[in-house]
């Protein structure tokens, strides 16, 4: 394999989600001259065809990853592939991370501490959530730390919101309307939701905040470039300095090219980002780069999360609605130790729009049923089927982690090997949530109550930020402790994982490193 | 940006299954494919029999909605542009893990044709695979296999603006895919 080309950019980012999006159009904005190298295919907002079977097209389609543990992380279910990343089509649930998720381990003794505070990235997420928009109700968010009021009103809530809401007022527990990244009303030149529940497969309207219609407009419009097809394999040591010249990519022939730049931010997600760090192996870093005190793909960490669903006697229109659903509940987050002999905070996502096929279609929520009784049963929860999910924290163990494995991609490059395991305090959590939310369903008057096994929801961890090389992979700017001009964004970096879906702390926490890097640079 | 303001104002290309009919190649559906007989790439006849057999135990439906096409053009295709479920799943290829467990599940009927077994005797079946109760099962567990390809059929059923219909709820797509499933 040939290397054909040796370019010079001021950055190079790993990956176009999430993470990359943003770093991109703030660089590009500054005057930087930017390459994003996305190992996955061009992907545009006429590409998100309303069908859960299409919708498949944009899951994981790059190098398998070898999974083990007893909660593990679905690799291939919660990474995207292609312009835009896994965010083209998350659910944009989007709440903050509570002031208690930032010292852990000082409270609690467990897990890991943050080097920075909720108020450190308070303002990151104000800055977000005003470019973004979230459409939120922050007075009923009782839960909810500091931070400016939403700009947009909250989505409307449904039959199915409603009827579960009443369910938890009976359980004497609280409820708000989710704080989504959907427009409730045309934001920023973007048009409102319809409320069809096809965020799963990517919502071409532009009603969801993904970065297709974001932060990667922004970031070509200021001259940010784009490679697709380009799978980064290695970041390479400029020799004798604490620093890196750059990265090798393949491309879709299988060709390597080198490309340089003064400074590097891998953005390709947790599971690829520790893989390329341990994969840059040189004279001076046998382990991989970042990689001295064997900390990359430590404290791989996910939500242990829990469905549970419920058919009620009256109609609850659960097909319309966004997927991420309608109500959230965090009356479970400020005492981790509420529960004995469990651990972590939670909350509850309830209302989600509903589809009947795919992973999470509610065909899926009964397996057992077939034959004669399928379509009888299907026919019922199509218009009275009720379902709510518990999102909780994990607990971080520098045992659950990312290494390479002994098989090789199609470039010759070691794939990655995750293995995760959940924790009895964990497990007890989501036992306990479990017949909590049974509860709460009974009480807002379902008939039959049902719920499916634990999984793991986003991937976190794995490059964790620290106060020192021994204890993390990077400071609390996401810079590496042992490059200079190596940074790494994204959930990787979360030392926790709170009980919040992460993307809106992927942006503020991406925001507050881009600031940084280009202070450094200049 | 791309805006897309009206409804199924798109029409994207399709999961078809392309095929010459009278010197023209024509993209077809799975169901339509079905109806015209045409050929399998990757599947045989006896794997075809074993899927529709069990598939119409399980879904009632599949078969006239095509799920052996539709099983086998996503066999037919690379690992990374296959739409089976089972990609979220296990790592590709995907072919030994049906492969595999078709065998298995034709092992089960004898001497018989799939034809001969009456209803009851393809509940029972079906009921053994679904609960790992099957002695001299190879391949991927049978609970797993039954799980994803009751998925497959539920997709070719259900997940389509028919199969919306047939529920009873609006399909309400953004961008139609081009095929009716
Ligand atoms: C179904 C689903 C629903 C979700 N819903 C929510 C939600 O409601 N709220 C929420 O907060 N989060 C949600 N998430 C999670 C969210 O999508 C991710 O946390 C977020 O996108 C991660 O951002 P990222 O930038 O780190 O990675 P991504 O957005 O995944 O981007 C990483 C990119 O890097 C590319 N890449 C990988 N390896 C390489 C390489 N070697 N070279 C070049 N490029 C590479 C990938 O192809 C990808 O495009 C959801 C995820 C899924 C799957
Ligand atoms: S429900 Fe709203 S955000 Fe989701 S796909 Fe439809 S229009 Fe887009």
């Amino acid at each position: 394999m040939d290397r054909i080309k040796q370019e010079k950019y001021d950055l190079v980012i790993v990956g176009s989600g999430a993470s990359g999006s943003i770093v991109a159009a703030k660089a590009a904005a500054a005057g930087k001259k930017v390459l994003i190298l996305e190992a996955g295919p061009k992907r545009g907002l006429d590409d998100l065809t309303s069908s859960q079977i299409w919708a498949r097209r944009q899951k994981w389609n790059g190098a398998p990853v070898e999974e083990a543990g007893s909660l593990q992380i679905a690799h291939a279910f919660n990474a995207g592939y292609g312009t835009g990343g896994s965010a083209i089509h998350h659910y944009a649930v989007w709440p903050r991370l509570h002031e208690n998720d930032f010292n852990v381990k000082s409270t609690y003794g467990k897990s890991l501490d943050w080097p920075i505070e909720y108020k450190d990235l308070q303002p990151f997420y104000d800055q977000v959530q005003s470019e973004v928009g979230i459409s939120g109700d922050a007075k009923a968010e009782k839960w909810r730390p500091a931070g400016a009021d939403y700009p947009m009103p909250p989505m409307p809530i449904f039959t199915q919101g409603n009827i579960i809401a009443k369910g938890f007022e009976k359980m004497g527990m609280s409820t708000s309307p989710i704080p989504l990244a959907i427009n409730s009303q045309p934001y920023n030149d973007r048009q409102s939701c319809l409320y069809d529940g096809w965020c799963d497969a990517g919502c071409p309207i532009g009603a969801l905040a993904n970065p297709l219609v974001t932060y990667l407009p922004k970031a070509f419009s200021d001259g940010a470039e784009i490679r697709n097809h380009a799978t980064v394999s290695r970041v390479l040591e400029d020799s004798g300095k604490r620093k890196v010249s750059g990265v090798e990519y393949y491309d879709a022939e299988g060709i390597a090219h080198t490309v340089l730049a003064e400074q590097v931010v891998l953005a390709a997600f947790v599971v690829q980002n520790a893989r390329i760090l341990l994969n840059s192996i040189s004279a001076r870093h046998a382990n991989g780069l970042a990689n001295n005190n064997d900390m990359v793909g430590r404290y791989l960490t996910t939500h242990p999360s829990n469905y549970v669903f419920a058919l009620f006697e009256e109609e609850t229109q659960p097909f319309i609605g966004a997927t991420g659903g309608q109500i959230m509940c965090q009356d479970g987050y400020a005492d981790k130790r509420a529960i004995k002999e469990a651990f972590g905070s939670y909350q509850w996502l309830a209302g989600l729009a509903v589809k009947p096929n795919d992973l999470l279609g509610f065909a899926n929520t009964r397996p057992d049923i077939f034959g004669d009784a399928l379509a009888p049963f299907l026919k019922r929860a199509a218009k009275h089927f009720g379902s709510m999910v518990c999102v909780g924290e994990d607990i971080s163990d520098p045992e659950n982690r990312i290494t390479l494995s002994d098989s090789k991609d199609k470039f010759g490059v070691p794939i990655a090997k995750a293995v995760h395991n959940l924790s009895a305090e964990s497990k007890a959590m989501l036992e306990n949530a479990v017949e909590e939310g049974k509860a709460v369903l009974t009480a807002a008057g379902a008939t039959e109550t049902w719920s499916a096994a634990p999984f793991g929801m986003h991937h976190v961890g794995g490059t964790v930020m620290g106060t020192k090389a021994e204890n993390s992979v990077t400071d609390g700017f996401g810079r590496c402790h042992e490059l200079d001009n190596l940074y790494v964004v994204g959930p990787g970096v979360f030392p926790t994982t709170g009980a919040v879906n992460p993307t809106f702390t992927i942006h503020a926490l991406a925001l507050r490193t881009v600031e940084e890097m280009l202070k450094a640079a200049a | 940006m791309t805006k897309i303001s009206r409804r199924n104002f798109l029409q994207t290309s399709g999961i078809t299954i392309s095929c010459l009919v009278a010197g023209k190649v024509v993209a077809l559906s799975p169901a339509q494919a079905y109806a015209r007989e045409l050929p399998y790439k990757t599947l045989n006849l006896t794997e075809v029999a074993t899927i529709e057999a069990l598939a119409e135990a399980i879904v009632p439906g599949a078969t006239e909605a095509g799920i052996s096409h539709y099983i086998d053009s996503q066999l037919s295709v690379e690992p990374e542009d296959t739409l089976l479920m089972v990609k979220y799943l296990v790592p590709p290829p995907f072919n030994g893990f049906y492969q595999a467990s078709l065998a298995s599940a034709d092992s089960m009927r004898g001497d018989k044709e799939w034809g001969e077994l009456d209803k009851e005797q393809m509940t029972a079946m079906v009921g053994k695979i679904a609960t790992d109760a099957v002695t001299d099962w190879q391949g991927p567990p049978a609970s797993f296999f039954y799980f994803i390809f009751r998925s497959d059929a539920v997709d070719v059923v259900y997940g389509t603006e028919l199969g919306s219909k047939e529920l009873g709820i609006p399909y309400r797509a953004h961008i139609m895919p081009s095929t009716n499933w």
